[in-house]
């Protein structure tokens, strides 16, 4: 028998289905249900969870279709386009965003998923044509420009569709937007700065607006940075960079939304770990504006990776956010790696490294999942 | 008030691509055509996949009263039937025709370095370039912008 919890205490990472199950087994030893009623309870919940699971199906299924149709299109004009005149393509690609729009527009009602693909395919196909019509008509204008109007395009449509797809399509041609922009003034060492910034900032929009998101691809951004910085010579590198006008701008503006947002964020009452995520980012804009001024060498960067990690994953136990734990895991587990054949394969044979490293990784595996099985409520699932 | 804005956000994105393309034609059609010489900037491979890099002889004049990042203007004269320039100076030239450009590098930008055109027609300008016949024909529009319409290859 599973260990018995108090009633309502089951949420951890728990699925819907899991925390009904967990539920209903409760109430029949308390009686408050006979064992049929709870399997009615349990059934009707479980078509639900069913349904939802199939509409997150369907959404995915979609959105590779668009994302399949659109790569197509592109692939076909870019093999056929010498042989197409300027102006021809030209309203190819104008009818082509009028005419996803319109469709993706139509189909909202009836198949809304689908509905939605078409409406990002036209977004996509906007994006696209920005490039395009460049080369058509070999415009010379800022390049990095066509990706800041794409992400506004991507933001009207966000805020018009209430759409996260379009939400997330904003999120990456902005960014895409600053890391060209710092590319073209030569600062690349400005992006392993701006972006966890930027990623900060969205973390905490996200996290106070509920737009997950934006929550989800802030926390990606801020993990996956900060791990060259966990190598020797990366933080010396950024430390003696001088970012110049361009870089410099864009820091101090990512960082000062970053602590504001994180600011608004420590003030939801409705969040019990708001102050601890809005602390969070703020530590992030400290290590990364320090380490623009100083070398902080690799061991900083390292307890602050662990140290993130073992946050989002406490955060998401607390919280029951399945995705924040895997992500606080997944950190954990290439860090592990990471540092091990760092480390360790330089003082021993290769055989061995691997084995002993992928024998720690997988034990650290199994005590992680053990744990979540324990929060989902003992359904060991 | 929904549906509105639903077609006001299409027609915004219509309309963006439609006057890049629109204004640039305008600038080709009412502007002054000048040939410039094209040099290789990296003789070896100047085609980058989907465009051909160029460099021009006005690219490395001597740059007064300007610094990197600042606007540089070289007034041009015609020779030959090609066009040229003696110096970049800071100053907007009181005499037309003239060109803008930026200092980047040390080297003079104006933004008409980059051709995009097939593999194929690539392979014909690479060998005009390698044989000192390429031109560039551009239009200055005002205060000396300049767009890149085509490439031109000049018999000897």
């Amino acid at each position: 028998m599973a260990k018995r919890r108090p009633a309502g205490d089951n949420t951890g990472v728990a699925s819907f289905d899991e925390q009904i199950a967990t539920e209903s087994r409760l109430w029949v030893e308390e009686g408050l249900v006979s064992a049929e009623q709870a399997e009615a309870i349990r059934s009707r919940y479980v078509g639900r969870e069913r349904s939802r699971r199939r509409d997150r199906f369907v959404r995915a299924l979609a959105f590779v279709g668009a994302v399949g149709v659109g790569l197509g299109v592109i692939l076909f004009f870019a093999a056929n386009w010498d042989g197409i005149p300027e102006f021809v393509r030209l309203a190819l690609l104008l009818g082509g965003i009028v005419g996803l729009y319109a469709a993706g527009d139509r189909l909202t009602g009836s198949r809304p998923r689908i509905g939605e693909a078409l409406l990002l395919l036209g977004c996509l196909l906007f994006g696209a044509s920005l490039f395009l019509v460049g080369q058509m008509f070999n415009v010379s204008t800022h390049d990095p420009l066509a990706f800041l109007v794409w992400a506004a395009a991507a933001t009207a449509g966000a805020v018009l569709f209430r759409s996260q797809a379009f939400a997330a399509l904003a999120v990456v041609t902005f960014g895409a937007w600053m890391g060209y922009e710092l590319d073209e003034a030569d600062i690349d060492e400005g992006i392993l700065v701006a972006l966890p910034l930027y990623g900060a900032a969205l973390y905490a929009a996200g996290t106070r607006f509920r737009i997950t998101v934006l929550r989800v691809l802030g926390a990606a951004t801020v993990l996956v940075l900060l791990v060259p910085l966990t190598f020797a010579g990366v933080t010396d590198e950024i430390a003696r960079t001088s970012p110049g006008g361009v870089g410099t701008a864009l820091v101090i503006a990512l960082a000062v939304a970053a602590v504001a947002l994180a600011a608004a964020l420590a003030l939801d009452r409705r969040r019990p770990t708001a102050v601890w995520e809005a602390g969070a980012c703020c530590a992030v804009v400290a290590l990364f504006g320090v380490a623009t001024a100083v070398d902080v060498g690799p061991l900083v960067p390292n307890v602050f990776l662990v140290a993130l990690a073992l946050g989002a994953l406490a955060v998401g136990y607390s919280a029951a956010e399945p995705w924040l734990v895997s992500l606080g895991l997944v950190a954990i587990v290439v860090e592990a790696a990471i540092r091990f054949f760092d480390f360790f394969a330089r003082i021993m044979p290769r055989s061995v490294a691997f084995l002993l490293g992928g024998a720690l990784v997988l034990a650290l595996a199994w005590a992680l999942e053990r744990n979540r099985s324990r929060l989902a409520g003992g359904t060991g699932r | 008030m929904r549906r509105k804005l639903f077609w006001v956000f299409v027609a915004l994105q219509v309309l963006v691509p439609a006057a890049v393309a629109g204004l640039r034609e305008a600038d080709v059609a009412f502007a002054q055509h000048v040939l410039l010489r094209v040099e290789p900037v990296d003789p070896r491979d100047p085609f980058r996949g989907q465009y051909v890099a160029l460099g021009y002889g006005i690219s490395t004049l001597p740059h007064l009263g300007a610094s990197e990042g600042d606007c540089a203007y070289v007034r041009l004269y015609r020779a030959n039937g090609e066009w040229r320039g003696v110096y970049a100076g800071s100053r907007e030239p009181d005499d037309w025709p003239y060109i803008r450009g930026r200092i980047e590098g040390g080297r003079i930008v104006f933004g008409i370095e980059r051709f995009y055109t097939s593999e194929d027609d690539a392979r014909r300008y690479e060998n005009a370039l390698t044989a000192d016949r390429l031109y560039a024909d551009v239009a200055l529009g005002r205060g000396g912008r300049a767009t890149l319409t085509r490439l031109v290859i000049r018999d000897l």
